[in-house]
């Protein structure tokens, strides 16, 4: 074993240029590679958007399959994503376009410093009746109001989001200490089998398993979203800053296609409801009978401004976000 | 970010003074280290991109995140102590179940086609068994811990023990060295440069376990700090925590070195005088 200055400096060299390579790669200004021009259908550009796999994306599944957004000028390819964590990178870099991600993680990535905007809605919780997320028990627990959630073991899939800090805050509305609940984080489709072996009090789901679970004997204790923030966005459509500064024109067709994907996916129920078979491979009763969010792209500004008020009061965030420059709608 | 090489520097034959002898060891342990950590700051200079962070952004949020007293005693002691517990249950386990069967032709004959198939399971895919049969608190971290980490010792140890002198094995027990004696005096030390080479990679396996363990149904420890932060798009403090990671990785290699050469002393005296 000799030593060999020059093979070291050598390694040493080549290390450098590859990280600096690495470092070089930062997002390209523009995200998208076309022209900017309005897009139209004789000459459709090529849009690629990050949706998570889960039911709320089949009204966009749908509509791409029915050529919504092909009269819009856009060539649609829908790339699954895991989490909005996952999906941010990709959006940097400039891999995907669009993402279709929850509110609440925009907010902390653009505090965070990543240049992210929030360009219209997608999807939000129910005002009234039943809504699509709940907290539920199993069968014979003694937990029926927010205010017993105190002092118990209860699951959410991530821990530091809208999930965890709306139920904190419906438990401190109903009088019980938010303080002393115990947050476990448990994947949605574990959450069952977790919740009869008693190792959970209660978990936060949202649609099919709240169905599942409120019908194999659970119950529901209190509807987070809904009791907190009603209409809550659960997803809205993010994309850089960068493409919004440099191709405005890309963001305004992508918003009035998913505006016209949503109102025609209102008049395409069993459309909606193919896709979820299709794609989730969800069985074609569980798909009929499955509760969806609502649809639009409108912003509701003052429940953004609810979800980062409250995120400041229980110290998820040390400062709200600047809606102002984080939501761009014109 | 790679683990340093903590083994000291070739001994040269010959009048080396012992000072300097111990600086080029030191320098050889700290000196791609270093050289890593200036390409890294070089080629991150100036950078605002948050998914590349100098390493001044990382150290900074090393200490005010992980030598901060609350995390240290919520999320790093907690993982540790898990860690060491597991690893030295899957040393007794492996231990203990592999003498019995090296020592045993038809159990070895019996469960090695088994231990194999085991083996060849990967633990992070147990984990949602093991949730639902042991719950979702220590008792199922230290068990992922073990699944994964208890193999290399075990079939070491079976092997260390199987493959022992059969003339040493005839002499000893014509002096009447039997029982638990002979277990003490020869066919440990017979098998124990064989386990030490499994606990080595035990060592390594827990450390990766313990963090993939606390991946799953936790709200508290290394592994689960480290995806909350990418979550968070807390990068640097992300990072911080991958550093950390590898700093308990050298610092166990470490304390391993110095056991093994307690240990097995006399192995690599009689090796070098072989050698010579």
């Amino acid at each position: 074993m000799n030593r060999r200055p020059a093979l070291v400096a050598a390694l040493v060299a080549a290390l450098s240029i590859g990280l600096a390579a690495c470092s070089s790669s930062d997002p390209a200004p523009g995200g998208g590679s076309e022209s900017s021009a309005a897009p139209d259908a004789d000459n459709p550009r090529a849009v690629t958007i990050g949706a998570l796999s889960i039911s709320e994306t089949a009204p966009l599944w749908a509509a791409v399959e029915a050529g919504v957004f092909a009269e819009h000028g856009l060539d649609v390819t829908v790339q699954p994503i895991q989490g909005g964590a996952q999906a941010m990178p990709a959006l940097v870099n400039g891999d995907i376009d669009f993402s279709v991600g929850q509110p609440f993680g925009a907010m902390r990535a653009s505090l965070q410093g990543l240049d992210v905007k929030i360009v219209g809605n997608y999807a939000q919780s129910l005002t009234e009746g039943d809504d699509i997320n709940s907290v539920v028990v199993g069968a014979g627990s003694d937990i029926t109001t927010p205010a017993d959630l105190a002092g118990k073991k209860v699951a959410v899939n991530s821990l530091g989001a809208a999930g965890d800090l709306t139920i904190m805050a419906a438990v401190e509305e109903d009088g019980g200490d938010p303080g002393t609940i115990e947050f476990v984080e448990v994947a949605f489709p574990d959450a069952q089998a977790q919740l009869e072996a008693g190792n959970i009090d209660a978990a936060w789901v949202p649609e099919p398993f709240v169905s599942i679970i409120v019908g194999a004997g659970g119950a529901r204790v209190v509807d987070p979203y809904q009791s907190v923030l009603p209409g809550l966005p659960t997803l809205v459509l993010q994309t850089t800053g960068a493409t919004v500064a440099d191709d405005p024109e890309l963001v305004d067709a992508v918003r009035e296609a998913f505006t016209a994907a949503f109102a025609w996916a209102a008049d395409n129920d069993e459309a909606v409801r193919q896709a979820l078979v299709d794609e989730m491979s969800l069985p074609e009763p569980a798909a009929a009978n499955l509760r969806l969010p609502q649809f639009s792209t409108e912003v509701d500004r003052d429940v953004l401004q609810g979800l980062a008020d409250l995120a400041v009061e229980h110290e998820f965030f040390d400062q709200a976000p600047d809606l102002d420059t984080l939501v761009v709608i014109d | 970010m790679p683990a340093a090489p903590v083994h000291p520097g070739p001994v040269h034959p010959g009048p080396v003074p012992a000072v300097r002898r111990a600086l080029a060891s030191l320098g050889y342990a700290v000196g791609l280290p270093v050289l890593l950590v200036v390409a890294w700051a070089l080629a991150t200079r100036g950078t605002t991109n948050l998914y590349y962070p100098p390493p001044s952004r990382v150290l900074t949020a090393f200490v005010s995140t992980w030598l901060a007293p609350d995390t240290l005693v919520r999320d790093v002691l907690p993982s540790l102590g898990r860690f060491a517990v597991g690893v030295l249950l899957s040393i007794v386990i492996g231990v203990v179940v592999g003498t019995a069967i090296g020592a045993t032709p038809w159990l070895r004959a019996l469960l090695e086609p088994m231990l194999e198939f085991f083996r060849a399971i990967p633990p992070v895919v147990l984990v949602p068994v093991l949730m639902l049969l042991l719950g979702i608190d220590d008792t199922m971290k230290l068990a992922v811990i073990v699944s994964g980490s208890v193999w290399p010792v075990l079939l070491n140890t079976i092997e260390g023990v199987r493959g022992t002198d059969p003339v040493l094995v005839d002499t000893s027990r014509s002096y009447r060295v039997r029982g638990l004696l002979a277990y003490r005096y020869v066919v440990l030390p017979a098998a124990s440069p064989q386990i030490m080479a499994g606990v080595r990679l035990a060592l390594s396996i827990g450390l990766i376990l313990m963090v993939i363990s606390e991946m799953f149904a936790s709200s508290s420890g290394l592994g689960y700090q480290i995806v909350y932060f990418q979550r968070q798009y807390m990068v640097a403090e992300m990072w911080s925590g991958i550093l950390l990671l590898g700093l308990v990785g050298v610092a166990v290699a470490a304390v391993f070195q110095l056991v093994e050469r307690r240990v097995l002393h006399w192995y690599h005296g009689s090796r070098e005088v072989a050698r010579a």
